[in-house]
């Protein structure tokens, strides 16, 4: 009798618990990580729109944050800290190589291309031409965990015969746009940036002595806890903002020329993870 | 003796206008050095605000922090209404930054700023800003100044003429008007009295004559006055 009593409350308690986390859940605010490409205030702009549109989706408030570094931003979105993040491609390799498979929402298309690219550039008078020109010479990159500033360029380096050590010194200015404009400055002799930051700064004196292979575009991901209702509304209000009346607005904030956010795979990254492989433990600042 | 008033009167009326603008000229003077005073303070607080500014760049600079410069810069310009163009220029010549207002002005002042570290020029700033609020203020600070001084001046004087008129001017006019009544009533006396009457000074001239003298005589009036009584005399007695 007392079994079946133990056995009766303990189904009562479970009926409860599923038909309540829906509510419980619905009093907790999301969180929208967005790893520190650009000065905080910066990206907190720019996020805002798409942060208050996935809000009315899904009907949860979801509020931003501005990671304090790309591995603080890998660390708490590997360990469920945050609900939905903004990565760049290196660091979602990164991220699904060390904590295992997340979910993906989607990523970003630029004018009709999932992938973009970088440059290796120097200042317009410069007699710098080709990558094995940059022995001894002063180089800028900017995150250790970014592709485009860092990773890539330095494995195109690596493969053009020109290591760290072959340089007259090298330092991680944190920033692309630090990269551009330490080079047009004159502090280095060339630095490492992704295209769209090179064409801010070409008029001012910035010329490309190569171009890096594309690799698949920026991806929002969610946290392995997060319900599975949510992250299918998730993808969905990120899929559905093409459509969308102020969705060109809302997309071009987060990024210049975003034209739709589009299903994406993590082997669409594979092309950038054999790369990450290649240059094995180069993030040493 | 009326000349002699208006003159009196004209000698007033320009003392005061020379008070007025011995007045004026001071507080033209004040003015200016005062205006001076406050452009070379407006300098003096664009250049601290530069310094100011400077330390901010060098620390960003240091860091290696470019992109902080640029926004800094920028955001410097359009938040202070007063500042028309803000530029960084690099040792290179690579201007880092370059804030212009749309909004052109006349009345401008440039500060300039090298920002070094052990020796080494890092950055150098320029500043220019917009004086035409100072100067707008002063104007209308001179404006009120001279309207207030010309008033000022003008009550002063009305006061002065009015108590000089009542002190002075007043009791001589009436005096003169007395003495010019009791003249004619002495006149008229004199050509009542049914004898002749001739006024001579102790040297003989003749001074005053009445109509009976001029019947006794038979001469006219004008032919005594400033004579020598001795006209008077048959030739025969005079000395």
């Amino acid at each position: 009798m007392a079994k079946t009593g133990l056995k009766i409350f303990a189904i009562s308690l479970a009926c409860l618990m599923v038909f309540a986390s829906p509510f419980l859940f619905a009093e907790k605010t999301l969180i929208l990580q967005i790893h520190p490409y650009l000065p905080a205030t910066d990206l907190t702009g720019r996020f805002t729109p798409l942060a208050d549109y996935l809000s009315r989706k899904i009907k949860h408030p979801i509020s931003i944050r501005i990671a304090k570094d790309y591995q603080e931003h890998i660390d708490q979105v590997g360990n469920d800290k945050v609900d939905i993040a903004y990565m760049g491609p290196a660091s979602f390799v990164k991220l699904i190589d060390t904590y295992g498979r997340k979910p993906i929402l989607a990523r970003l298309e630029i004018n009709g291309k999932p992938t973009f690219r970088g440059a290796i550039v120097t200042a317009k008078e410069s007699p710098i031409k080709t990558l094995s020109d940059l022995k001894k010479c002063r180089f800028a990159f900017g995150d250790p965990d970014s592709t485009m500033s860092h990773l890539v360029p330095r494995f195109m380096m690596k493969k053009a015969g020109v290591d760290t050590d072959d340089l007259d010194g090298y330092q991680f200015l944190y920033s692309h746009h630090n990269v551009a404009l330490g080079v047009l400055i004159g502090d280095f002799d060339a630095g490492a940036v992704k295209e769209e930051v090179f064409h801010k700064y070409k008029g001012r004196g910035l010329k490309v002595i190569a171009w890096t292979p594309h690799v698949s575009e920026h991806v929002f991901v969610a946290s392995s806890s997060l319900p599975a209702g949510t992250v299918q509304a998730l993808r969905k209000a990120l899929y559905d903002l093409k459509e969308e009346q102020r969705g060109a607005a809302i997309m071009s904030a987060v990024k210049d020329n975003t034209t739709a956010m589009i299903p994406a795979a993590d082997k669409d990254y594979n092309n950038l993870r054999s790369i990450i492989r290649a240059l094995g433990n180069v993030t040493d600042p | 003796m009326n000349n002699q008033i208006s003159f009196k009167y004209r000698r007033v009326m320009l003392s005061i206008a020379a008070v007025l603008i011995i007045f004026l000229a001071i507080i033209i003077v004040v003015i200016m050095a005062h205006q001076h005073e406050m452009f070379e303070d407006s300098q003096r607080n664009a250049q601290r605000e530069l310094e100011l500014i400077g330390t901010f760049a060098r620390e960003s600079l240091l860091r290696q922090d470019y992109e902080n410069v640029e926004q800094f810069l920028n955001q410097w310009g359009q938040e202070h209404a007063d500042v028309i163009s803000i530029k960084a220029t690099a040792p290179n010549s690579f201007i880092l930054a370059d804030y212009t207002r749309d909004v052109p002005s006349e009345n401008f002042f440039l500060v300039t700023k090298h920002i070094q570290y052990m020796g080494k020029d890092l950055i150098a700033l320029e500043m220019s800003k917009d004086i035409t609020s100072v100067k707008r203020s002063l104007n209308k600070f001179i404006g009120l100044l001279i309207t207030g001084s010309v008033l000022l001046t003008i009550i002063l004087g009305v006061t002065l003429w009015y108590a000089l008129k009542k002190l002075a001017l007043i009791p001589m006019a009436r005096e003169i008007a007395t003495r010019k009544e009791a003249e004619k009533k002495f006149r008229m006396l004199l050509e009542s009295v049914p004898d002749a009457l001739i006024f001579v000074f102790s040297n003989g001239e003749i001074i005053m004559v009445n109509k009976e003298a001029e019947k006794m005589f038979g001469y006219s009036r004008e032919e005594m006055l400033g004579k020598d009584i001795e006209i008077l005399v048959p030739e025969r007695y005079r000395k």
